[in-house]
């Protein structure tokens, strides 16, 4: 339904970001401010998810404001559109660079656009992390970019451990995404189940905002498959959640989705269906840290909503921790660049404390959270800290 | 399930979607008609009608009231799109109406993102009874969507046939100056043709937001390819054309989509099929030569 707060946040959407400009440009103090870039898709069709990774980097950047900045100084976010394509990317992060001279990049972005934008702000020597692009591509080969959530084939993996090992899940269809992120996720669920003696029954790729999923779940519906493995963006696992439920696939065989079913149109759209769906989440607000549910609190007030989206939580995290680069190694690129590397048992919003490999990537335990329609939000089941399934390094290997 | 049943399923998941893609083009293709202009920004009326329904539902919880509502204000902001954007621009090239109308497309998507937020909007009319028939399962949505498509086609018939009104649009169609010349008021009736074709858009809009229990500011995007596709496919501004092509481009893409592993999306399996009627059949489906 339409809410006062989605007209707001609208609004909002048009101001600031459309046209390129910052939050909080000044410093109080006299000194010049610290400049942040942030690039995601705020228009086009990706809208929803830049708009929430936009709210999450502000929000970080005004509390650390409001406590008097970074030595004294403001931090200033300077916010692009890329609008969800790749050549939009490459061109707002050489604009942040060249002419607002960021210092860093919060990339709030998707896969596909930060692969594309991730070589150029490496090659500036500009540090950046990525808040939630999953696909390996993104870091890979790029020495300044950071990442501040999963490997896409890490989630699928541990995906297909959880699906065998704690649902008995013996024979498997898989919805895959036909982009980096997708195909990441593809890999790691299909090598968990065959290493752990599974068969995938059926597999279907389709293209990103797909909405039409019923021929293809009445193929799976004959089937009668165990489990039903997707990976794609939030709207479409929504729609293919509840076409399931309402064809009788679900909840017969267990859905398992992707981070992305934290996405707000999961939380709008999932309605009556989709209890007892299983994601695999880098950052789930049922954690029982307290300072998950201070920061929910905080959000609650400050959003008036309760929801608080999956690029929103981990696009704040990802902000926070190049807050926290910048006070360790100063306010240049190179100390900041430094600092990140030294990242040391950081500890993330969901209350676990992460590292970074040699390779800029976490070692991040993944909660396995299962969707409750009473309490219309994930309930946490686990979280995933075997280093032997949430260890990005091995996935390398696939991606020359 | 047996074989049997599983393709009767398909098609019945095809109907579906091919009535759909008929909502659209057949407004698409009663507006060429008459004008010879692609108007893309119909699939922003598409949008506008689902948006439109939401909030009357939101207000009202009829969904009967709200559906009724969104066609009815569709089609009056249709008609207010031709007279103050088209008329003035019938006397230039059809280029000039044809980017006027890509920018309406992208204003009218923006504007819904600005006013209603970036997000999806759930369109839940409560409709969630499903039915098992034969071995077929049919959701209590697909006999709302097949009924009410049928419906419109019928009226759409009758309205076009046996009222004076359905005459002078047939006629203006046939030939503008000939109609004037007959007393037919021209410009009344063209600005009639783009209220039935957007309030007929809307109905389509809010179908699909009650199918995928989704309304978003750039719903019309996948609509404004196909529907051209569909109207080139149909025959250039043949109605029948139109809807045979939408159900038969639900019913390939359904199987393509369905039994090859080629990822191509819906989009390009429209434009494929696009290209090779063009190749086969340059006149379209139904079109003349």
């Amino acid at each position: 339904m339409i809410t006062r707060r989605a007209l707001l946040q609208g609004l909002g959407a048009l101001s600031l970001a459309d046209l390129g400009l910052v939050l909080l440009p000044s410093a109080a103090s006299g000194q010049a401010a610290i400049k942040l870039g942030f690039f995601g898709p705020l228009t086009g069709r990706f809208s929803g998810v830049g708009t929430e990774a936009r709210h999450g980097a502000e929000f970080a950047v005004r509390e650390a404001n409001e406590v008097g900045g970074i030595g004294g100084r403001k931090v200033e976010l300077v916010v692009y559109d890329d609008r969800g394509d790749r050549k939009e990317a490459v061109s707002v992060v050489r604009k942040a660079m060249e002419a607002d001279r960021v210092i860093a990049f919060n990339g709030g972005s998707l896969s596909l656009t930060s692969i594309a934008a991730a070589p150029v702000i490496s090659e500036a020597k500009i540090p950046m992390v990525a808040a939630y692009s999953n696909a390996v591509g993104v870091v890979k080969g790029n020495d300044h970019v950071f990442r501040w959530c999963s490997v896409a084939d890490v989630q699928g993996w541990v995906m297909a451990h959880h699906a065998v090992g704690k649902k008995g899940a013996k024979t498997f269809a898989m919805f895959v995404q036909d982009e980096e992120y997708g195909r990441g996720i593809a890999n790691g669920v299909e090598r968990g189940i065959s290493k752990l003696d599974g068969t995938v029954a059926y597999k279907k790729l389709f293209s990103p905002g797909e909405k039409e999923f019923r021929a293809f779940l009445t193929e799976v519906k004959a089937l009668s498959v165990d489990a039903v493995c997707a990976s794609a963006f939030g709207g479409s696992l929504t729609a293919l959640c509840r076409q399931g439920w309402d064809l009788g696939v679900f909840p017969k065989a267990q859905f398992y989705g992707s981070c992305t079913m934290t996405e707000i149109d999961w939380f709008e759209g999932i309605g009556a269906a989709g209890e007892g769906a299983i994601a695999v989440l880098e950052f789930i607000q049922t954690a029982p840290d307290p300072g998950t549910a201070a920061f929910v609190q905080r959000w609650q007030k400050a959003y008036n909503t309760s929801i608080v989206s999956h690029q929103a939580g981990l696009t704040y995290d990802a902000t926070r921790l190049l807050l926290d680069a910048v006070k360790r190694g100063g306010p240049t690129p190179a100390g900041i660049q430094g600092a990140l590397h030294d990242t040391k048992n950081f500890k993330n919003l969901s209350g676990m404390t992460v590292s970074f490999t040699e390779l800029r990537e976490p070692v991040l335990p993944l909660a396995v959270g299962q969707w409750e329609g009473k309490l219309k939000n994930f309930k946490l089941l686990e979280f995933a800290t075997d280093p032997a399934l949430i260890d990005p390094r091995p996935w390398y290997q696939y991606y020359k | 399930m047996t074989t049997t049943i599983v393709l009767l399923q398909q098609i019945l998941n095809a109907l579906t979607v091919g009535s759909i893609y008929a909502m659209i083009a057949i407004g698409l293709a009663m507006i060429y008609g008459i004008l010879r202009v692609l108007h893309i920004a119909h699939a922003g009326m598409y949008a506008v009608g689902a948006y439109l329904g939401l909030l009357l539902y939101v207000h009202t919880r009829s969904f009967a009231l709200a559906l009724t509502g969104a066609m009815v204000l569709t089609g009056i902001l249709g008609g207010l799109i031709e007279r103050i954007v088209y008329r003035p621009m019938l006397t230039r090239p059809r280029i000039v109406a044809l980017i006027a109308s890509i920018g309406l497309y992208i204003c009218l998507s923006d504007l819904l993102r600005i006013v209603a937020g970036p997000h999806e909007h759930a369109f839940d009319v409560g409709i969630t009874a499903t039915y098992r028939l034969l071995g077929l399962t049919i959701a209590g949505v697909d006999f709302v969507i097949l009924g009410g498509t049928s419906a419109i086609f019928v009226l759409l018939w009758l309205f076009l046939q046996r009222t004076r009104m359905g005459f002078a649009i047939r006629a203006v169609a046939q030939d503008p100056e000939a109609a004037r010349t007959m007393g037919i008021d021209v410009d009344r009736t063209v600005q009639l043709v783009f209220f039935v074709g957007s309030a007929i858009a809307a109905f389509g809009g809010v179908m699909v937001g009650i199918l995928y229990n989704a309304v978003y500011p750039t719903m019309g995007d996948t609509v404004s390819y196909k529907g051209l596709a569909l109207i080139v496919i149909g025959g250039f501004g043949s109605l029948v054309g139109s809807a045979v092509a939408a159900l038969a481009l639900g019913i390939g893409e359904t199987l393509i989509m369905t039994y090859t592993q080629v990822p191509l999306s819906r989009e390009g399996i429209a434009m494929l099929m696009l290209i090779i009627l063009i190749l086969v059949r340059p006149q379209g489906l139904l079109g003349r030569d």
